[in-house]
């Protein structure tokens, strides 16, 4: 037997293999739609496109966007889990609302958070925002001459134009403090290099250093983890 | 955007081909949610905690869907109704749409999204690099997630420093994320809305326990979110 064998294959549960299954089903039958919309586009209209520059406007915006796919599937996929992933990558938006909804939905649900409940609460999270997400913009489509001088009123704006720290304090500032031995070195690093680039250069870096980030905290983590075993030993 | 070029953009056709996937993600949203619900059933998570996530995750998109209207709205006179809409709807980024049209229509030689020279052919193209740009993220799903899922679940399976490694990744994303905000000296409203959004998650928690108003920490996140929003607001024309 080959040690490849010998190795026990972990077995996804009944309920995993079906969020699998209809994962790729519906991810599949979502692209075809999605190619179906310039596709039937140009045959019924049958308006000619230059193919050289669509090509070069696609090669700039897929290679783009394919660095960006790598990364935050590396990144994203763990954290949320199976089911929230496939509902995450094909509606968007995911830092501004699908972690956050699923992230403070396991904290609210009180469930351990690498756990299968915990992958079935960001499901339920991400399914629920991804629906909110549609209805709004369905509402947004119809009412916009309505709501629009609200959401533009510049009483709002500075609200709107720090949605995102809101946001990242509600949801990282518990995370943070609450394993404050962990996350020193990261949080540390990112301010470090916030001061020395600035913060509008630091910010359009940070998604494709989100790896890097990962990895220094695996690593900061994994030393703590071992000091604490030895002091546990010697103890 | 020129007559011509609108009566495409904004045609029967193209409400129907847009409407086609949302209707698709939106089902799909649907029995997912539904197959979730009741697995965390036969978990045992009672009811009431079922649907308190849910109310959370209502709530709280609520306000962060809020901007993409008004990218929408952005986006809207350049490439008309509906293309904004679905690209906003499906694999939509607030982030990153307004800069992928610009990027699109830039290729084909105008100034940008707004530029009137936008004639049907070129907006039959931006259509194109649009919706196939991010065709990426459920090609990943389909052929990669499976595979990744079990590896990770295999990772995690050998105990030990494994199970601490996924959290530590998150760790990791939140320094990444929240480290700018609160170094950010020179907009120094990043840090007040860091500060009383991440102030108020930890009193509304705080009060909830102590006074046994539990709605206080079922809407904590959303709450906190908005708290962190209206400090902005108010201390913005205070202090700068």
């Amino acid at each position: 037997m080959s040690t490849k064998e010998k190795k026990t294959k972990v077995e996804l549960s009944a309920y995993q293999k079906q969020i699998h299954t209809f994962g790729r089903v519906t991810n599949i039958i979502a692209v075809a739609a999605l190619i179906a919309v310039p596709l039937m586009l140009s045959l019924i209209s049958g308006i000619p496109i230059d193919l050289g520059l669509t090509v070069k406007g696609f090669i700039g915006i897929g290679s783009l966007m394919g660095v960006m796919v790598i990364v935050e599937f590396m990144s994203y996929a763990p954290i949320l889990g199976a089911g929230a992933t496939y509902l995450t990558f094909i509606t968007g938006n995911t830092m501004n609302m699908k972690l956050p909804a699923a992230k403070s939905s396991v904290r609210l649900a009180g469930v351990e958070e690498t756990s299968p409940e915990a992958e079935i609460i960001s499901t339920m999270a991400v399914a629920v925002s991804s629906l909110v997400t549609i209805i709004i913009l369905l509402v947004g489509l119809f009412g916009l001459n309505f709501l629009l001088p609200v959401l533009q009123n510049p009483v709002l704006k500075p609200g709107f134009d720090n949605l995102m720290p809101a946001l990242m304090g509600a949801m990282g500032l518990p995370v943070l403090v609450k394993s404050l031995k962990e996350a020193s070195v990261p949080v540390i690093i990112a301010i470090i290099l916030t001061l020395i680039m600035g913060y509008a250069a630091f910010s359009r870096i940070v998604s494709m250093a989100l790896p890097a980030f990962m990895a220094i905290a695996v690593a900061w983590s994994y030393v703590i983890y071992r000091r604490d075993l030895k002091k546990k030993e010697q103890s | 955007m020129n007559t011509e070029t609108a009566a495409v953009a904004n045609s029967g056709l193209m409400l129907l081909l847009c409407t086609i996937p949302i209707v698709i993600v939106t089902i799909q949203a649907i029995i997912f949610l539904v197959r979730a619900y009741r697995e965390a059933g036969n978990m045992g998570i009672s009811v009431e905690t079922r649907k308190k996530v849910i109310l959370n995750s209502a709530v709280f998109s609520i306000v962060p869907s809020l901007p993409i209207i008004i990218i929408m709205a952005v986006l809207m006179p350049a490439l008309g109704k509906y293309l904004p809409w679905l690209r906003l709807s499906v694999i939509g980024s607030a982030f990153y749409e307004n800069m992928a049209a610009d990027m699109a229509v830039k290729a084909f030689g105008l100034s940008g999204i707004a530029d009137t020279g936008l004639t049907p052919s070129i907006f039959v193209s931006v259509t194109w690099v649009m919706t196939l740009g991010v065709l990426m993220y459920p090609l990943a799903n389909i052929f990669f997630l499976k595979r990744y899922d079990r590896g990770i679940k295999q990772m995690q399976s050998k105990g030990g420093f494994m199970v601490k490694a996924i959290p530590a990744m998150f760790l990791g994303l939140m320094a990444a994320y929240v480290g700018p905000y609160i170094a950010n000296y020179k907009n120094y409203m990043t840090i007040v809305a860091v500060a009383a959004s991440g102030i108020l998650v930890f009193s509304l928690s705080a009060i909830a326990k102590k006074s046994g108003q539990s709605w206080l920490n079922e809407f904590s996140f959303p709450l906190s979110l908005v708290g962190g929003m209206a400090a902005a607001i108010i201390l913005t024309p205070i202090l700068t």
